[in-house]
């Protein structure tokens, strides 16, 4: 299910991309859950990419995060530690990010967190304040 | 459309000695046994020894000047040939920040960043300290600089390069760094600041205590500057390993970004 709010203060307050600035090609002024299956797990430079069968959409999701250097640096605090197996095709997944400008199904990612609850990054309550 | 680059690097750097020995005796740091090759019988090596040898990143909470896309807030005190290029410079960062669809900035191109540039990206860098010499191994993009501490000048006899050249020598416990000889190809920073071929830079290297290091940066250009640019950046020494970073990935990873601007 899709569901999309407007969260003006959310500008700035958790950036993930640091290879440029969202440029206008995402509307960091608004935030949108998608949760789907993984269809495909890229663990690369210069952003990892994650991309979703979105449940009632039949529609492919992609999103990007930052660097995979970055993320297999980054320790968070009971948390798993990212890796190339952190996420596996087949497993239900919800993708939390600015979508893009155009209304495409592209997402400058926020948050990533698995069908059991596990946050995996991000904040522990997505952004949209209903997830 | 977007011009792609394919430049294939070849880095080149021998296996130096590491006897980076410098005994107790305060006069002994100056002269250190060189073990491999036909470098000369005595190399100057740190006065602490290998004090700088680590992993180091960018520390933005020590209150350094530079943030993460100039070596200022202030736009510098650029001469008119430099405000000229300046307006035709389309950077990703800053007050003038376009999408990667529209710049022109040359790292998208993989052009290396240049120096100072390459601090900052946000990517981490390994000091490795030899008798000699300093090697410099950027994250980003696999970027190499070698610092020459042997005593030796500038070159003369290669012209202009990306990174330049370097040499470098003690002030008490500071690494001073000077480096010339860059080509013009690059910007000072992420919003679009431009030099040429006349543009040297200063660093300044000291431990503020075992893990953290602060480097001061004068750039000096008498076309581009009225004035020395000058601002300092902080790192923290991490128990990171230096992982591969290469530009090229950049390149491939713009068809994603592309299929978001073609959707239909």
């Amino acid at each position: 299910m899709k569901r999309v709010a407007f969260v003006l203060a959310l500008f700035g307050f958790f950036t993930l991309n640091a290879h440029h600035g969202a440029g206008g090609v995402f509307d960091t002024t608004t935030v949108v859950d998608v949760t789907g299956t993984v269809t495909d797990f890229q663990f690369r430079n210069p952003h990892v990419l994650i991309f979703i069968e979105a449940e009632d959409q039949s529609l492919e999701w992609s999103g990007e995060l930052t660097s995979r250097n970055r993320l297999a640096r980054q320790v968070q605090e009971n948390r798993p530690q990212w890796t190339n197996t952190i996420l596996e095709p087949g497993e239900t997944i919800t993708l939390t990010g600015n979508p893009a400008s155009n209304g495409s199904p592209f997402l400058r990612l926020l948050r990533v967190a698995k069908e059991d609850g596990t946050v995996l990054i991000g904040p522990d309550n997505s952004p949209t304040g209903d997830y | 459309m977007r011009k792609i680059l394919f430049i294939f690097s070849i880095f080149l750097f021998g296996c130096g000695a590491n006897n980076n020995s410098s005994g107790d005796d305060n006069e002994n740091y100056l002269r250190a046994p060189y073990e491999m090759g036909e470098a000369s019988e005595s190399i100057v090596v740190s006065p602490h020894g290998d004090e700088l040898t680590g992993v180091w990143y960018r520390d933005s909470s020590a209150g350094a000047v530079a943030h993460n896309s100039s070596w200022t807030r202030e736009i510098p005190n650029m001469t008119e040939w430099a405000r000229v290029q300046f307006e035709d410079n389309h950077p990703t960062f800053g007050a003038r920040s376009v999408s990667v669809a529209h710049t022109n900035d040359p790292v998208y191109e993989c052009f290396p960043p240049g120096t100072p540039r390459i601090y900052l990206h946000p990517f981490p860098f390994e000091i490795i300290q030899l008798p000699g010499r300093i090697l410099m191994i950027y994250e980003y993009d696999g970027i190499i600089r070698n610092i020459y501490t042997d005593g030796r000048e500038h070159r003369d006899d290669i012209g202009l390069t990306w990174m330049g050249d370097s040499i470098g020598y003690w002030e008490d416990n500071v690494l001073v760094v000077e480096t010339a000889n860059m080509n013009d190809s690059t910007w000072i920073d992420r919003e679009g600041v431009p030099h040429s071929d006349q543009m040297t830079v200063i660093e300044r290297f000291e431990l503020r205590d075992d893990n953290s290091l602060w480097i001061d940066i004068e750039i000096n250009d008498p076309v581009a500057l009225n004035e020395p640019w000058i601002s300092s950046t902080a790192y923290s020494r991490t128990d990171w390993t230096i992982e591969e970073f290469k530009c090229m990935d950049n390149a491939s990873f713009l068809e994603w970004e592309d299929q978001i601007l073609e959707y239909d």
